[in-house]
């Protein structure tokens, strides 16, 4: 059976369309209309209410500052380092095949790294899936990696005993942690789904596979088994992280926390998909949706910063081209947001918790994803 | 919508409706929730009919955006599988249909954005970057993305073959 034809199959039976879908889109429209200018009256007369109580009014977001002379150009441009952050380029909208822009450590320029590559904390190292005959790397699940040594070119290939996926090195340099997403590999139980994750060391033969048992959780089908995440911050207490079924309630996530032994630290309900973990551990950038009464009952996605133990919420702000991405954090209190975005020019800002910018880190530049290195144990 | 303009929409949609009909209900598996999607998705264009360059690139893209970005989350229709499957030149062999019905289970039980990353990627045939200018991510998203939905396919539905998809 092929992908392709089973989304031809799905194409025949969808038959004909609806009769007089004009009209009734224009319908909707103008009844849409009608509703707005209600609710805009409404608004009016409410602040009008309000300004009369409160003269002041409510506080106001403060303008985002002036881009400030003399800021740095996004990699592969210039080399950007802040607090405890390199940043590097991931992926050349001009060239989809290139891989990683990273600084040389030899020439402290930038090169194009050939492949979908994470470099060492102490940039010295980079991890990759081994490429393919057909030069594609990065996507699939992949049994073999490469270690490579940035200084001396030396090569480590090395095979997994389960297929992984979204490496991430440890703060000290010294391991690098894969997710194991299933069984693909092994003809005995290919369908059966093995999550945990494996540690691969420079220098030693064989990684080790630590299972991690999450449950289904969440997703359209409830049985998305969620990924075990790493981030170098969260290793700093030899942590990765989980998303999982709530044993009590099956339909519920909680997020885990778990020692590299694979043993289950301590959980709380979940906040959403972690972004990143800040530098600290104490606080989780974390990504969620809410319904959007401004839109029916549609759901917009929002941030939330949040205590990593309890999940109490410190800060939140919507997702949109105003506010930017939050991409990591840059320090305890401050996240790198990219402005702009896809096929538009974008600039990396540091905003706060609750999505105001407070520095302007680049130029306006190309929209490259930036992969952020943290710098030293 | 002036005259003009809603003559023009009125012939834009039927011209284009049945194609995308068909994308809408690829991405959603349902009938109802495929109407629902692409009206939803029109009532958008009109309203930003004068603005709109490309309408059919407009609707397509507003329908993946709408589609994972929670639409209907609420109260959500569950898609059903087919009970007989649509005729083709040369008949499936049994075996051949107890596969593709897997592949349809395996597919609903995908989310509304993996399922669009491999109806971009596998179906529409674009590269990574113009998948993630349509569904407004970033290029890794979609290759991390398209990874766990051809992981969690493989693990539902056993072995399916995947044309090489452009970088």
């Amino acid at each position: 059976v092929n992908l392709r034809e089973t989304f031809e199959f799905l194409a025949v039976e969808a038959g004909d369309p609806p009769r007089e879908l004009a009209g009734r889109a224009l319908t909707r429209l103008r009844w849409n209309r009608a509703v707005k200018v209600f609710s805009a009256a409404v608004v009016v007369a409410t602040a009008t209410a309000l300004a009369l109580v409160w003269p002041s009014g409510p506080p106001r977001t403060p303008p985002p500052p002036a881009d400030p002379p003399g800021v740095p150009a996004l990699p592969p441009g210039s080399e950007l380092a802040f607090g405890a952050f390199r940043i590097g380029g991931y992926g050349d909208p001009a060239d989809p095949r290139a891989g990683t822009h990273l600084a040389d450590p030899r020439t402290g320029t930038y090169s194009t790294f050939p492949v979908s590559a994470q470099i060492s904390p102490d940039g010295r190292k980079a991890v990759y899936p081994e490429a393919p005959a057909t030069g594609r790397t990065g996507e699939l699940p992949t049994d073999r990696v490469t270690i490579e040594d940035l200084l001396t070119d030396q090569k480590q290939p090395i095979s997994l005993p389960w297929a992984a996926t979204a490496f991430a090195w440890s703060p000290d340099s010294g391991t690098v942690l894969g997710t194991v997403v299933s069984a693909v590999g092994d003809p005995a139980t290919s369908r059966s789904r093995r999550l945990g994750f494996v540690l691969l060391r420079p220098g030693a033969d064989q990684p080790t596979f630590v299972p991690v048992a999450t449950g289904g959780c969440g997703g359209e089908s409830g049985d998305d088994p969620g990924d075990v995440e790493a981030d170098a911050f969260g290793w700093r207490g030899g942590e990765v992280y989980a998303l999982g079924s709530d044993p009590g309630r099956p339909h519920s996530c909680v997020l885990t926390y778990y020692g590299l032994d694979g043993v289950a630290h301590r959980s709380l309900p979940s906040p959403g998909e972690v972004v990143s973990v800040s530098p600290d551990r104490s606080l989780l950038l974390v990504l969620d949706r809410e319904p959007d009464p401004a839109f029916g009952n549609a759901v917009a996605d929002r941030y939330r910063v949040v205590d990593a133990v309890t999940g109490r919420r410190l800060g939140a702000f919507p997702a949109n081209e105003t506010t930017g991405t939050p991409l990591a954090w840059m320090d305890g209190r401050h996240l790198f947001t990219r402005q702009g975005g896809s096929g538009t020019p974008s600039r990396l800002v540091a905003t706060d918790v609750n999505g105001h910018v407070t520095r302007v880190l680049s130029r306006w530049g190309r929209a490259l994803d930036l992969q952020f290195i943290p710098v030293g144990p | 919508v002036d005259a003009e303009a809603e003559r023009r929409f009125r012939e834009f949609v039927a011209g284009r409706s049945a194609a995308l009909f068909r994308l809408a209900y690829i991405l959603t598996g349902d009938h109802h929730q495929a109407e629902d999607l692409l009206q939803t998705a029109l009532v958008r264009t009109a309203a930003h009919w004068r603005r709109v360059e490309d309408p059919d690139a407009y609707v397509r893209t507003t329908l993946y955006r709408l589609r994972i970005s929670g639409w209907r989350r609420h109260g959500r229709h569950r898609e059903t599988s087919p009970g007989v499957l649509p005729e083709r030149p040369v008949p499936d062999s049994a075996d051949q249909v107890a596969l593709r019905v897997g592949m349809y289970d395996a597919l609903r039980r995908l989310t509304p954005k993996q399922r669009a990353v491999l109806v971009l990627r596998y179906f529409e045939d674009l590269p990574e970057r113009e998948v993630a200018e349509v569904l407004g991510c970033s290029v890794g998203t979609v290759r991390s993305q398209t990874a766990r939905a051809l992981a969690k396919l493989r693990a539902l539905a056993g072995d399916f073959t995947v044309e090489e998809a452009r970088p």
